[in-house]
């Protein structure tokens, strides 16, 4: 049995990791209404407002419980937690979830409200989940046995099957006329992926993950527009003009990060998530590994000043 | 019997040496059994020395044990087509007099980023198994392997008479390694490094090569990003009398093309002009270029044009009329800029260019080329949802115009079958078809059918096709066509296609020279695989990535055939999904699993 957990990516405090007490921690084997008793009230003790705290304190946390996950993990599963209940209906109260998903979308500020925190325990006889083949599955279906909708045009890693040293020419001389792109030349590293910044985008929500080579965009505004295409389902936010989120506009963000449109945000080198926009396009090329597209909601945490205002002004 | 393998299926016993005493051959008052073998075996290497086809060799040595020592005996050229397929002490086990080595490491989707990097192929076990056994050594030809610097100080040190070096799509080295090599192997005649990545160590390689007269007739380095040393590279020239062949990389301007010209023009047969642009551009009068390749009465082959700046693309004209390969693959170039030129380019049998110079072009190659063998199409904007400038209307040209046509390699948005199908008619010669229809699962754009009948056509009228590349929306009936009419097939590349398993069986089961099988994102699963088992032996490797196999499956096929390698490789993460298989490739080996697979790679 494979269990699947789901949270939202939420900022906890140390205070709720020492809460854990003298309690069994759950393991993967534990059944869920157990594992589910255990969870709960922890999380509702959370505090999306302490800046202090951070998501990694977080993985730590769950790291320690033993249930052999790191954060990566948690948010992998969410994402395809979610994509049982609500794309592939598959049996074992799809719907009952799909309609507590909607519910704690998008409505209330407070943590305990907008938290998905479901648990569901798949069973297959092999002892794992299949999930990336029903997914891809469930894909490919639409994709092919209903040529009236396009599939989502998404760039799909290694495809166009042209050779990177090809592309990376290529693009040396869209971009530049004479001067030494060398940052867009094959990597020089000797060995490795040459000169692909390829990082897994995750939307909550999507049943499958895509890879973006982050070196075929030039700005924050091409990422964005390709991402909505990718998801193309799924609203996006606006970003303003340089496709940048707009930090200094506190309200915009805020509105942004209130609204159930969804924000991308990513893992950097410290294994720290963030908002995506918040530092120069090179610089997040370089130091992002890993793009998760949230709702705006969800985002909250990852805002740390603009919160603290807004957690202050609410209280 | 695989026709490009160096060794048999493992059907033959290739495990256990003949028996060959030396003290009975030489022993001649003995049993008459040994006298016969001993002349015979003289006999038997001085014919055998003739043959030279990997084909002719392997058949001759299936005859018996004696044919069987003897080839192996007189074997000076192998070819390894899966570097894991065998280990390098049996390679000196079997050949004992191997002066030359063609070795293939990674499969080629590596090339599209579809396997993470240090998966293996590395060189080094075989230079130094090598090293020891062939000092005679004189040519090494790598293609996908990682080859490190340390191999190459180990191949020029080990090897005095080493005469060439070809690295297609290596990496792993940088231009220290290469200096190594000019420095070491005085009797270089070959360094061709081909589109491999070769790390800038800021070393002035081409200083590194010998100060008196070289033996150098091949020289390329177009794919080496890195600036070098120009006055050395005139003095190379200069002191290479029999240089036939020049490929600069793009950090040598069009000035310099012209003084190297200058320097060594009538003798050159291949030319890569570097950038093709100016460096200096302060000089109010640009010296006259075509005054240069005017000079140059033996160039038939032209390429290069890494930065061009298109007003001086016309120097190149007087070379036209005699240039039989021409690759404009990274010049951007309209169609008003290459009519002109295309227009002269009469006995042009390889052409290779970006989809810039659009139908338009094409149809220019079409009415002025009839020669043509080899015509390759790159992307510029190698992305799905873009307009695309070539469509099926320059294919359909080409079919009409180049009657002699041998290799198809195109890129494009929109393809209808009927192009395709006639193509199929006009071009009977086609032995390679690689269409890629860059918008995935794309039917015909005019009559909103898959690409079947298309497809179909081709395997069914090109009676020597022996390559594929399939695209677009193919349903199982384009496999059923390859199953029943692709009985030369030997490559099989497939994407994004198919509805069912049927499909890959159809293929595995219809198609008795496949070698090279390489499938992704297409829905076959355990059905499929199993349905080949009897043909895994047989070919040289399979491929399937992103398909819907499952563990169990691939633990089966391994367990039923254990002269079969299978690798599952991960993808670089902790999916904790264990029974979906991301990648699979297999490959027979004689000599059992290798042990260097990195940690993402299980080998069931």
């Amino acid at each position: 049995m494979t269990e699947l957990i789901a949270v939202g990516g939420r900022q906890m405090t140390m205070h709720a990791a020492s809460e854990g007490g003298r309690e069994p921690i759950p393991s993967q084997h534990m059944d869920r209404e157990r594992v589910d008793e255990w969870l709960t009230p922890k999380l509702h003790n959370w505090d999306i407002c302490n800046q202090s705290a951070s998501l990694k304190i977080f993985s730590n946390y769950i790291a320690n419980l033993h249930l052999g996950t790191s954060l990566q993990d948690i948010f992998g599963f969410y994402k395809r937690l979610k994509a049982t209940e609500l794309c592939l209906g598959l049996p074992g109260g799809a719907e009952a979830n799909e309609n507590l998903a909607k519910s704690a979308v998008g409505n209330k500020r407070g943590f305990s409200e907008t938290v998905d925190l479901m648990l569901i325990l798949q069973s297959n006889k092999e002892g794992a989940v299949d999930l990336n083949n029903v997914a891809s599955a469930s894909k490919e279906k639409t994709l092919l046995k209903d040529p009236a909708k396009p599939p989502a045009k998404a760039q799909v890693v290694g495809w166009p099957p042209v050779r990177n040293y090809r592309k990376n020419i290529i693009t040396q001389q869209k971009t530049s006329g004479k001067e030494e792109a060398s940052s867009e030349k094959a990597g020089n590293s000797g060995g490795g992926a040459s000169g692909a910044a390829l990082v897994k985008v995750s939307m909550d929500g999507a049943p499958y993950l895509r890879k973006v080579d982050l070196k075929m965009y030039k700005s924050y505004q091409d990422l964005s527009d390709a991402l909505a295409k990718m998801f193309s389902s799924f609203t996006m936010g606006n970003y303003g003009a340089q496709g940048m989120i707009d930090f200094m506009n506190e309200s915009k963000l805020m509105d942004l990060l209130n609204s159930s449109d969804y924000v991308p945000s990513y893992e950097d080198k410290d294994s720290d998530w963030m908002l995506v926009g918040d530092v120069p396009w090179e610089m997040f090329v370089d130091s992002c590994k890993r793009l998760r597209i949230m709702k705006g909601v969800e985002a909250i945490g990852l805002a740390p000043r603009a919160m603290e205002k807004y957690c202050k002004n609410r209280s | 019997m695989s026709e490009d393998d160096e060794d048999q299926s493992p059907a033959t016993d290739l495990r256990s040496q003949p028996p060959c005493s030396p003290n009975k051959s030489r022993n001649c008052i003995s049993s008459s059994q040994t006298f016969p073998d001993h002349v015979l075996e003289n006999v038997l290497e001085n014919v055998l020395q003739f043959l030279d086809s990997r084909c002719d060799r392997n058949a001759a040595s299936l005859v018996c044990k004696l044919w069987w020592k003897v080839e192996g005996l007189t074997r000076s050229e192998v070819f390894i087509g899966n570097c894991y397929a065998l280990s390098p002490a049996r390679l000196t086990q079997r050949f004992k007099r191997v002066r030359s080595l063609l070795l293939k490491g990674k499969p080629r989707f590596a090339d599209f980023n579809l396997m993470p990097a240090d998966w293996g192929a590395n060189f080094a076990p075989w230079v130094s198994t090598m090293a020891k056994a062939y000092p005679w050594l004189e040519k090494v030809d790598l293609k996908r392997m990682f080859v490190t610097d340390d191999d190459l100080a180990l191949l020029a040190e080990s090897f005095p008479g080493f005469k060439e070096l070809i690295l297609v799509c290596c990496e792993g080295f940088g231009t220290s390694g290469i200096a190594v090599v000019a420095n070491k192997c005085r009797k270089l005649k070959v360094l061709d490094l081909i589109e491999s990545d070769v790390t800038d160590d800021e070393v002035d390689w081409v200083s590194c090569f010998p100060e008196d007269v070289t033996c150098l007739e091949s020289l390329a380095f177009d794919c080496v990003e890195a600036p070098i040393n120009f006055k050395a590279l005139e003095g190379l020239v200069g002191r290479s009398p029999l240089l036939r062949k020049l490929r600069l990389n793009r950090f040598v301007s069009l000035e310099e093309v012209h003084r190297l010209l200058l320097l060594g023009a009538p003798q050159l047969t291949s030319l890569g002009t570097g950038s093709f642009s100016r460096g200096d551009q302060s000089q109010q009068e640009p010296p006259d270029y075509a005054a240069a390749f005017r000079a140059c009465k033996s160039v038939v082959c032209l390429s290069g044009f890494r930065e061009l700046m298109p007003e001086y693309l016309p120097a190149i004209l007087p070379v036209c009329a005699n240039l039989t390969s021409l690759n404009f693959s990274y010049a951007n170039i309209s169609p008003d800029m290459f009519k002109p030129i295309i227009h002269n380019c009469h006995k042009l049998q390889i052409f290779w260019a970006l989809d810039s110079i659009c139908d338009e072009g094409l149809q220019a190659v079409a009415a002025t080329c009839k020669e043509l063998r080899e015509l390759r199409i790159f992307p510029f904007d190698p992305r799905e949802d873009t307009e695309g400038p070539v469509s099926e209307l320059g294919l359909q040209a080409i079919s009409e115009g180049c009657r002699k046509l041998e290799s198809l390699l195109y890129f494009c948005q929109h393809m209808t079958n009927a192009a395709l199908i006639a193509m199929s008619h006009n071009c009977p010669e086609l032995t390679v078809f690689r269409l890629c229809i860059m918008g995935r699962l794309r039917p015909d754009h005019v009559t909103g059918k898959a690409m079947d009948e298309g497809f179909g056509a081709i395997v069914k009228n090109c009676k020597k096709l022996t390559r594929l590349a399939v695209s677009g929306l193919l349903t199982d009936q384009a496999f059923r066509y390859m199953g029943e009419y692709g009985k030369l097939i030997r490559t099989l590349s497939v994407a994004f296609a198919g509805d069912s398993d049927m499909a890959l069986r159809h293929v595995l089961e219809g198609c008795p020279r496949l070698q090279k099988l390489e499938i992704r994102d297409s829905p076959f699963g355990d059905v499929a695989l199993r349905s080949g088992m009897h043909r895994y032996y047989n070919m040289r490797f399979v491929w399937m990535s992103a398909c819907r196999l499952t563990m169990g499956c691939c633990k089966d096929v391994a367990r039923a055939m254990p002269n079969l390698v299978v690798e599952v490789i991960g993808s670089d993460d902790d999916d904790v999904n264990r029974d979906y298989v991301e990648t699979l490739y297999m490959y027979r080996s004689l000599d059992g699993p290798r042990k260097d697979a990195p940690q993402f790679v299980t080998i069931l």
